[in-house]
């Protein structure tokens, strides 16, 4: 339950868009099966309820008696009174159904009512609805089953009202965290600016994104009213002789069991196999209706990395030329109807001690170039070319232990969110003492020296509080501070930082960018600084990549590439951003369009629909990255604009 | 901009979120005053937790405050009466940040335009009319009406969400960090139409975001927030040109673009 839990409203109207498209993911024998279910159920309804046929269910006759299978004119056999055993489940199963659609309904409107009221109705409204909800969740449905059998006598109706005024706080909870959430929407804010009141925003803007969770929970409430109906009048509480309840059917064939043990046998049978029917249909529903999917293990990625067909190059003995280099790197993401591009042809390296920054909009594959460089590709993301040389030595050449050493000692990675690389339960000083000893055995005195004294030069005085420090005690600026000491504290001699500043204030921004720079300097560091703050990156980096729609458009010394960019695209970033010699409140450049996602770009040159430049051959011939006359500058663009200086506003 | 009526005259802003488990809480407006005239752009730049958001709820009405006063025209914009409310409805509308959260994932532009035209009181007769007028006014086709936010890029929904905010012809807009969270080609195109419509329709901007490059492009004024106070304030080459605040000068300092000149 916990999962349907997670999904944020989002994502779950997303997913409820596509309702047909959720069904045909069900595998067809489950639907056929519910299907078979529903269809036996509605025939039990109508055998119930047509005075004539409901002869059938209840005519006994001692003379057929246990009769067993295929004999005295039954299919299954009799009971104990000698009535047709089919006739009776068919019977049960269309009670279940009317019990589990009566149940299903009053635990999903109280349900809704009430967890729309906790989170739409105030601070009070919110308090008093979640205690009704946890006094209901701690009375068990059994209790309430006999308290209610007393008051009204044991029955059908007693089982239906004992379920019903339970079940729903499981409901209420959900859509109480749903609501909540969904109150802070834009689209609901919005709304709210706009003079709406509760019950509109309510019901045109909650309901509907809380249809695909209260889906997945009838789903569980029709298999519990299921089981639960059976329980209960299988000690007594519920269905009474001669109503052929399923659970009634069973009672009476464990009774006589003895005699023939058919009536029980189908009996569990029946009950078995549509519960089970619903769970595997309701958790089939939950796993599709979960926007994270079904993704590869991250281990296999690692393999695929570290065991790429053909030559690897050995280290040559000579002092590479590039600390880090890939070449001809290809990674796609990887889907069940067939990988996607996200990186393709990547090919670039770093002299050590020098700092490159790879500058790219969203979804232009940055970040999975950061990640392939450090071998380390996230789950769901495969390599599927190139290679990706450490000191000029191929990595697929090392073992997986090798890699696993070098990975921290040799090449290192901070993230933008330094939170998520931290353990929340152990201390920052715990942390940064257990990777040192991973790496470098030695005594714990030793190791918390050196940890201290990172924690000193990463900016964090006093070094002694932040070592006892938890992650969720340190600000973002401290945090970041934190995930660089404990990465720095092996001497990596490659730093690549993806983003790292990116959400933290400006100022905060600036301290962190000169920390890295001094700390570079200090340990004679190679940088690959990840961002998509043009200024920033030409502030820092030696040499610039711009990444667009997976590949590197432009490439080579950041002051020539910034201040006179050749790519249309370069110079399109470079000219849309305000800078104080534009003058205030007069037109920016602007590209036009959007930047495209994996999947969807153009087969030839990617930037062609959205350049003022483009040519004919720019949308049927894709365009290499090549030399240019300028400084190494290397470019991928047919129709480059000329490389005059830009003039210095 | 002297000469031009004052639209929103605000004094002595107070809010203070609770804490948890009687902590102090937070103080997220301490004090604020500020006045913005017709047809005039206020920067409110700061970081995160300076209280600039509050403000902008504040200033909608999605937030209440704990003290002080805000007055549009003279009417009292902190607790107006339901004449006053559904005036001010129209008078005053919020862009927000975030493209992905901006329309309901399960309704159409038509839906989420008409909603708002609705307020504006354009009848079922002149709504389609109303909505291709706006879908026209922020630079999309009216193809677009049909779509749903899943089909549209994050540019586009920004353009949606300001659509939104005019269709009930307003003369002050909120803009709420309403380019951070988009891609850098995107961002110019987008403050290119604020821009325009601030021309065409004479709109006054309360302009809020963390961007001080951003800011300083788009505004006539600048206040700089810190910790829910207003710390410095004035004309925006006044006051990035020559800071008078500690604050402001390390925050200019900070941006890359904006240090090099």
């Amino acid at each position: 339950m916990s999962t349907t839990a997670d999904l944020t409203g989002a994502d779950v109207g997303a997913a409820g868009g596509r309702a047909g498209r959720i069904l045909g993911a069900v595998p067809v024998w489950m639907v056929l099966a519910v299907a078979f279910f529903l269809i036996v159920g509605i025939a039990g309804i109508v055998l119930m309820t047509v005075p004539d046929l409901s002869k059938l269910v209840y005519r006994q006759s001692l003379s057929k008696a246990f009769a067993p299978p295929f004999t005295k004119g039954t299919l299954l056999g009799a009971d104990q009174l000698g009535r047709a055993i089919e006739y009776r489940l068919l019977a049960g199963l269309g009670i279940s159904l009317v019990s589990a659609a009566v149940v299903t309904m009053m635990a999903t409107v109280i349900g809704l009512a009430m967890g729309l009221f906790a989170g739409l109705f105030g601070r009070t409204a919110d308090r008093l609805v979640t205690i009704i909800i946890d006094v209901t969740w701690a009375y068990p449905t059994i209790l309430l089953a006999v308290v209610v059998a007393g008051i009204q006598g044991p029955g059908v109706s007693t089982v239906i009202l004992a379920l019903g005024l339970t079940l729903w706080a499981a409901l209420a909870r959900i859509v109480r965290g749903q609501v909540l959430m969904l109150r802070e929407q834009e689209y609901v804010l919005a709304a709210r600016a706009l003079g709406y009141g509760r019950f509109y925003i309510a019901f045109r803007h909650m309901l509907p994104n809380l249809l695909p969770i209260c889906i997945l929970m009838a789903t569980l409430f029709v298999a519990l009213t299921i089981i639960a109906e059976a329980g209960l009048s299988f000690i007594g509480l519920g269905a009474q002789s001669p109503t052929p309840s399923l659970g009634k059917t069973l009672a009476e064939g464990f009774s006589f069991a003895s005699s023939s043990p058919w009536p029980l046998l189908f009996g569990s049978i029946t009950i078995i196999g549509l519960v089970t029917t619903l769970n595997a249909f309701g958790d089939h529903l939950r796993d599709v209706l979960d926007p994270k999917g079904v993704v590869p293990s991250a281990g296999r990625m690692l393999r695929s990395l570290t065991r790429l067909p053909g030559p690897a190059v050995e280290p040559s003995g000579e002092k590479a030329e590039f600390a880090v280099s890939a070449q001809d790197v290809s990674v796609s993401i990887v889907r069940p109807g067939g990988n996607v591009p996200a990186v393709t042809g990547l090919s670039l390296g770093v002299r050590q001690g020098q700092t490159l920054g790879i500058v790219g909009e969203s979804g232009s594959g940055k970040s999975v170039a950061a990640r392939a460089l450090v071998g380390l590709l996230p789950a769901g993301l495969a390599l599927e070319s190139g290679r990706v040389l450490w000191n000029g030595r191929d990595i697929a050449t090392y073992s997986a232990e090798q890699l696993r050493q070098h990975r921290g000692r040799f090449i290192a990675l901070v993230f933008q969110d330094a939170r998520a690389s931290m353990d929340p339960l152990y201390t920052v000083g715990d942390q940064i003492v257990e990777t040192l000893l991973a790496h470098f055995p030695q005594d714990r005195r030793s190791a918390r020296g050196k940890a201290l004294e990172m924690l000193a030069r990463v900016g964090l005085n006093d070094p002694a509080v932040f070592f006892d420090r938890y992650p969720h005690q340190l600000s973002g600026g401290q945090m970041q501070r934190a995930a660089l000491a404990a990465v720095l504290v092996l001497g990596p001699k490659v730093l690549i930082a993806d983003e790292p500043t990116t959400g933290l204030d400006a100022t905060t921004q600036k301290k962190i960018v000169e920390l890295v720079a001094q700390l570079q300097r200090e340990m004679d560091m190679t940088v690959i600084w990840i961002s998509h703050d043009l200024d920033l990156v030409g502030q820092i980096a030696d040499n610039i990549a711009v990444m667009y729609a997976g590949q590197v458009v432009e490439t080579g010394n950041a002051t020539t590439v910034l201040t006179s960019p050749t790519h249309p695209y370069t110079r399109g970033l470079i000219d849309s951003r305000p800078h104080i010699g534009h003058a205030p409140k007069t037109p920016l450049a602007s590209i036009g369009g959007s930047v495209p996602e994996p999947g969807g770009w153009p087969p030839a040159c990617r930037f062609q629909p959205r350049c003022e430049r483009s040519l004919a051959q720019c949308a049927s011939l894709a365009p290499q990255l090549a030399a240019t006359e300028r400084n190494g500058v290397l470019l991928r663009c047919h129709n480059p604009i000329e490389s005059a200086p830009k003039d210095a506003t | 901009m002297s000469s031009s009526e004052t639209l929103i005259r605000a004094g002595g802003l107070r809010k203070r979120y609770a804490g948890e488990g009687g902590r102090r809480g937070h103080l997220a407006l301490d004090d604020v005053s500020f006045e913005l005239a017709a047809g005039e752009t206020l920067g409110i730049v700061g970081e995160s937790g300076s209280g600039k958001s509050t403000l902008a709820r504040v200033v909608m009405r999605l937030t209440s405050a704990d003290g002080g006063r805000i007055e549009y025209c003279g009417r009292n914009l902190l607790a107006p009466n339901r004449e006053d409310a559904a005036f001010l409805t129209r008078q005053v509308q919020i862009v927000f940040q975030d493209p992905s959260s901006s329309m309901n994932p399960r309704r159409t532009v038509r839906q989420a335009l008409s909603e708002a035209a609705r307020v504006a009181g354009v009848g079922k007769r002149n709504m389609e009319d109303r909505l291709i007028e706006l879908l026209d006014a922020v630079g999309l086709s009216r193809e677009k009406l049909d779509a749903y936010p899943h089909q549209l890029s994050g540019g586009q929904l920004q353009r949606i969400g300001i659509a939104r905010a005019l269709a009930v012809s307003p003369r002050v807009i909120v803009a709420d960090e309403c380019v951070s969270a988009l891609d850098v080609s995107v961002q110019s195109s987008i403050l290119n139409l604020l821009l325009d419509l601030q021309r065409n329709h004479g709109l006054a901007y309360i302009f809020i975001s963390h961007d001080l490059s951003v800011v300083h492009h788009m505004s006539d004024r600048v206040a700089v927030m810190k910790s829910g106070r207003i710390v410095e304030e004035g004309e925006t080459a006044a006051v990035l040109g020559n800071p008078s605040h500690e604050y402001t000068r390390e925050l200019i300092a900070s941006v890359p673009g904006l240090e090099k000149h």
